[in-house]
Formats: structure tokens, C-alpha cells, sequence
């Protein structure tokens, strides 16, 4: 297994896919923070303090880093994923007499690897980034570690290195069942893009009818527990002053984070079962 | 024996692919699969190697039962279905070390050693998306090689082969064999099979028409052509036709004589000249040579031809690197 996942990790070196990702995030990220830098006011102001001084700006990285960065890493994985089907590696691989399911577990651990790689990357040039914001709208970022800080940011990793991995797992699994790179790619994005118009019309909805009701929130909805959402609510969880999980809150009661961890974990293992059990039951022609 | 089938089925929908396949292919030789395009060659390469299952029969491989879960007898088997496949942003070697990473243990150094087997060492730096149709089947024989292995099955080794490396494919595989190999060659291009296997099996609409050495199937040749004066043909054609095969005339649209192809063995060209003479016909020239081209023929009826004739050059080894894609 191990020599398996090696041989991932050197494909995945390799291929340009793995680059031009992270660059496509760390790019984004330092055109909007050198943007808040160059046009907030001297010293800041309170909005442009939240987002580049800590411990609220680790919200704003998180944010990007599995935000923008689960799109990123959903389409990555359904590439990587696809892309044995598309060259027609995967009869090679079989003809040899790798097992279907521990090669497909493999790569997706190699995908994993390098996805943790990519997060703890993108995540060292955010916080880079936030004291080059505060530096250009001179001001001070403040201490990353102080306080909660350290605590904020371990959870921050942990929790959204977790999320991440799901969501990703999810392309992979939509582009082995689709067997093509291009087609897992397009529905993973489809995919992530209409849960989350979906969830923000049913958050409306219920928003709309707690304001009717006259009551403050309601209780967990089901859709709070669709595959991309789910992590928002550990997302939520685990780092208390996360954007998205503030907007939900005013009008959910949010999931609590073992559940929300839970339902993470299921989905997670249920895409990997699902990738493995459509490959062990193929006929590769 | 090396693989030996029993019934072996594949069915897709409606149509059968694969109808009741006996095959028998001996330890230690060259085995020649051959069929027209459609017959059922690739999948059945497909099942052999547990790519999609058979709807019915029983396959052996290398003496023991085998199913297409049974991943380690899969670890004996070298296999090159259909055109190689490979990463294409990848370098040759890479590609070699990757491959040698799934399936069977293969030690790192013997990625080195089929890069020389197949002469692309020199190559090997190279990404694969800048290899020609040639390096990229050379590559796949070095796949096939990577776990060092007791059969070799090779689905149209020979496409995109210069001469050169025509006669140098033939020579490796005749070296695997001389140390105890088994190689089952799928191919369309009869002369290289002729040259090459021990043993043919002929497969037509999913089914084995002919299976046996190929000396035999040589020497029991499908075919006799004489050659008569063009005013002669009608007239040779009704008397060959006693011998109640088919007789196909040459078309007698130029002065000189005519080549009468008729459809019997070899051994019986003294027949068709007796007849000929009992008629006062005297042949210019009688071919009983027999290839294997014709006997195919004969046998496939001539269903799918899409063959190549392949022209062999001196064996000067896998030749030069191709020219790039």
C-alpha cells in the first residue's frame, strides 16, 4: 500500500493540475488582500479590522482555504480521480493484478495527501497575506497565536482539512461512477454550486417563516445535513466565528459539532465505498 | 498448458462476442490468436485477464482454475489489451515505475532492464506524450515485462512497428519463449504471425474455427493457383470444378495468362494438374505454396479483412527512435 500511494504522490508531482490549483487559490487571495489593503482607510476601519487582524481574520482564511478552496479541491479530485478512466490506465493497473478497491484507495489517499499539503500551503500564505493587508491599510494584523489564536487556527486546520477531504472525496467518487475526468469535473462542480444555491433558498424559506412565526430560529433542517453543507456546520462548529456559520445561525439552529462531524465522516467513508464498489464491479473495456 | 478455456461466453446485450470459446495454448511457445476485426480476439485478451467477466465457460491459467477475482495469478501474467495506455505527462521511465508499483513486487531495477529489452532507454527521459505510435507499443511490451512474467499476452504487438522493430519484437519473444515463456499474440498481420507463432488458433464470429500447429496448418494449405492462357479459363474452371471446391478465375481482361485460384490443400496440386491435362490444358505454372494469409481466408471466409502486410527489415534491433507524434 504503501509503495501504491507512493507511485500517487509521484503522479500527482508531476501533473500540472496540482500547481495550477493551488496557484489559481493563492492568486485570488492576494488580489482581494492587497484590494482590502489599498483601498480601506488608514488604521482600518472596523469592518476591514475584522478580516485582516486575528483572530477574526483566520474566518476569512478559512473562507477561502474551504470555501473557494473546496470548489478547487472537488474539481481536483474528480480529475484526478477521472483521469485513469479517460487514458485508459486503469486495464494496465488491473491487467497487473492490483485489486480494484486498494488501488482506488490509494489514489484517493494520494489526493489526500496532497490536498492537506495544498491547505497547509494556502493557509501559511494567508496568514502572510493578512499582515501584508494590514501592513498596505497600515495598520497592525495583530498577534496570529495570541489568545485563542492558536487553539482558533489548530482547529481551524484540523476541522477544515477534514471537510475538505469530504468534499473532494465526493468528486472522486463522482468522476470514478461517471468514469471521465471532464464529466466528474463538471457535475462536482454543478453538484457543490447547487447544494449551495439550494440550501441558501430552503435558509431563506425557513428565515422567511421563523419572521412570520415570530420565532428567534428554528430548529436543525434537513438540509443542514446535504453532503457540501454538512461541513459548514463543523466548519461552523470548530471555529466559532466563521462567516457563513454566523448567516445560518440567524436563522438555524446549527448542528452540533459531533453530529456535524459524524455526518462529515459518513459521507466521506460512503463516497470512498461508493468509488471503490462502482470500480470492483466494472467491465473496463 | 498454459491457458486453456472451456465454454468461454461473452455476451453484450444481444450479440455474442464470444461464443463458446475452447482454446488451448501450450506452455513454452508462441501462440498465434488470429481473427478477423470483430471476432472476439480483445475480449476475449479481456477476460483472460479479469478486465470484464465471461457470461459462462471455465478459464485455466498456468494449470490452476482461475477467476477474475484471483488478482495473484494475475501477478505470472504480462499483458499489453488493446493500444498501451499511460500518463502521458509522465516521462517513460516514470510511467515503468508507477506501473511496477500495482500488482505484482517488482524490484526498481528491473525498470532499467525492460527499458533495454525494449531499446527505449535511450528514450527513457522523454514524457510519453512525445512518443510515437512505435515507442508507445515498445512501452507497453516493457509494461507486459515489468513483473518478469510466465505468460505474455500481447493484443497487436506489432501496430505502429518500423521493420526493424518488427524483427527485434520477434527476436525478444522468441527469447522469452527459448526460456520456458509462453506468449499468446493477438495480431492481424498474418506474415509476422507466420513467422513467429507454433501454435495458431483462428477465431471467426466468437468462435474457434482452427486451432493447431502451425506447420500443420501449413502443410494442409487451403489453396492451389494455376496459371493458363486467358482463352483456357473457362474451360480450366469447369475442370477444376470436379473437384467440387470453389474455383475463382482471374479476371481475363489482359492478353497473357490467368491465375485460377482453387480453394484446396496443397498436397492436392498434382489433382488440379491432372484434370487440366484430361482436358488439354497445359498449366503455364502451378503455386501450391500455402501462407497462412490463405488459409485464414479460407477459413474466415474473408469476413472483416482489414490486414496488413508487414515487410520485414534485417535484424538490426529496435532501430532507431521513431520519428515524434
Amino acid at each position: 500500500m504503501i509503495g501504491l500511494v507512493n507511485a500517487e504522490l509521484l503522479k500527482l508531482r508531476r501533473r500540472w493540475a496540482s500547481y495550477v490549483v493551488l496557484l489559481v487559490l493563492l492568486v485570488l487571495m492576494t488580489l482581494v488582500y492587497v484590494l482590502i489593503g489599498l483601498t480601506s482607510p488608514r488604521g482600518g476601519g472596523m469592518v476591514t479590522n475584522l478580516v485582516i487582524q486575528f483572530p477574526s481574520a483566520y474566518a476569512v482564511i478559512n473562507q477561502f482555504i474551504f470555501g473557494l478552496g473546496s470548489l478547487l479541491a472537488v474539481s481536483y479530485a474528480a480529475a484526478i480521480g477521472g483521469a485513469d478512466w479517460n487514458w485508459g490506465v486503469l486495464r494496465v493497473i488491473v491487467a497487473r493484478g492490483e485489486g480494484r478497491s486498494r488501488y482506488i484507495f490509494a489514489k484517493f489517499l494520494g489526493i489526500a495527501i496532497a490536498c492537506t499539503i495544498g491547505v497547509l500551503i494556502a493557509y501559511a500564505a494567508g496568514i502572510v497575506l493578512t499582515f501584508l493587508g494590514a501592513a498596505l491599510a497600515g495598520t497592525s494584523a495583530g498577534d496570529p497565536l495570541a489568545g485563542a489564536g492558536g487553539t482558533t487556527l489548530l482547529h481551524s486546520l484540523v476541522s477544515g482539512v477534514f471537510v475538505l477531504l469530504q468534499r473532494a472525496a465526493i468528486g472522486f467518487a463522482v468522476a470514478v461512477l461517471l468514469r471521465s475526468q471532464v464529466a466528474g469535473v463538471v457535475v462536482g462542480i454543478v453538484l457543490y454550486i447547487g447544494e449551495n444555491i439550494l440550501s441558501t433558498i430552503l435558509l431563506a424559506i425557513t428565515f422567511g417563516s421563523s419572521v412570520l412565526s415570530g420565532l428567534d430560529t428554528h430548529g436543525s433542517q434537513w438540509f443542514q445535513f446535504l453532503p457540501f453543507s454538512i461541513g459548514d456546520s463543523v466548519l461552523s462548529a470548530a471555529t466559532p466565528s466563521s462567516i457563513s456559520g454566523d448567516l445560518s445561525r440567524a436563522a438555524l439552529e446549527p448542528v452540533a459539532l459531533v453530529p456535524a462531524a459524524l455526518a462529515v465522516g459518513l459521507y466521506l467513508l460512503g463516497a470512498l465505498v461508493v468509488a471503490m464498489v462502482a470500480t470492483e464491479r466494472a467491465e473496463i473495456a | 498448458m498454459a491457458i486453456v478455456t472451456r465454454g468461454l461466453t461473452k455476451r453484450y446485450g444481444s450479440r455474442l462476442a464470444v461464443d463458446g470459446l475452447d482454446l488451448n495454448v501450450p506452455r513454452g511457445q508462441v501462440y498465434g490468436f488470429l481473427g478477423p476485426n470483430g471476432s472476439g480476439k480483445t475480449t476475449t485478451l479481456r477476460m483472460l485477464v479479469g478486465l470484464i467477466r465471461p457470461n459462462a465457460g471455465d478459464i485455466q491459467v498456468l494449470g490452476q482454475p482461475w477467476s477474475w477475482r484471483d488478482r495473484r495469478r494475475m501477478f505470472r501474467i504480462g499483458a499489453m489489451i488493446e493500444t498501451p495506455a499511460f500518463y502521458p505527462y509522465l516521462t517513460g521511465r516514470d510511467n515503468l515505475r508507477v506501473f511496477a508499483a500495482t500488482g505484482a513486487p517488482t524490484p526498481a531495477t528491473r525498470v532499467e532492464e525492460v527499458l533495454e529489452a525494449v531499446g527505449l532507454a535511450d528514450r527513457a527521459r522523454d514524457k510519453v506524450r512525445t512518443y510515437s505510435l512505435g515507442m508507445r507499443q515498445r512501452l507497453g511490451i516493457a509494461v507486459a515485462l515489468l513483473s518478469d512474467p510466465d505468460l505474455l499476452l500481447l493484443d497487436e504487438p506489432a501496430n505502429g512497428l518500423d521493420p526493424a522493430g518488427i524483427v527485434a519484437m520477434r527476436e525478444l519473444l522468441r527469447y522469452l519463449t527459448d526460456r520456458g515463456k509462453t506468449v499468446l499474440v493477438s495480431s492481424h498481420i498474418l506474415p509476422e504471425v507466420q513467422q513467429l507463432a507454433d501454435i495458431v488458433g483462428i477465431i471467426d464470429r466468437g468462435r474457434l474455427v482452427r486451432e493447431g500447429p502451425m506447420a500443420a496448418l501449413l502443410a494442409g494449405g487451403a489453396q492451389v493457383r494455376v496459371l493458363v492462357r486467358p482463352d483456357e479459363i473457362q474451360r480450366a474452371v469447369v475442370a477444376l470444378g470436379q473437384l467440387g471446391v470453389a474455383v475463382e478465375p482471374a479476371s481475363p481482361d489482359g492478353p497473357h495468362a490467368a491465375w485460377i485460384t482453387v480453394r484446396v490443400p496443397s498436397d492436392q496440386a498434382s489433382t488440379c494438374n491432372r484434370l487440366l491435362a484430361e482436358q488439354g490444358i497445359f498449366a503455364s505454372a502451378i503455386d501450391a505454396t500455402s501462407d497462412l494469409e490463405s488459409v485464414f481466408l479460407s477459413l474466415t471466409a474473408g469476413a472483416g479483412m482489414d490486414m496488413d502486410s508487414a515487410t520485414n527489415g534485417p535484424p538490426t534491433g529496435w532501430g532507431e527512435s521513431e520519428t515524434r507524434r
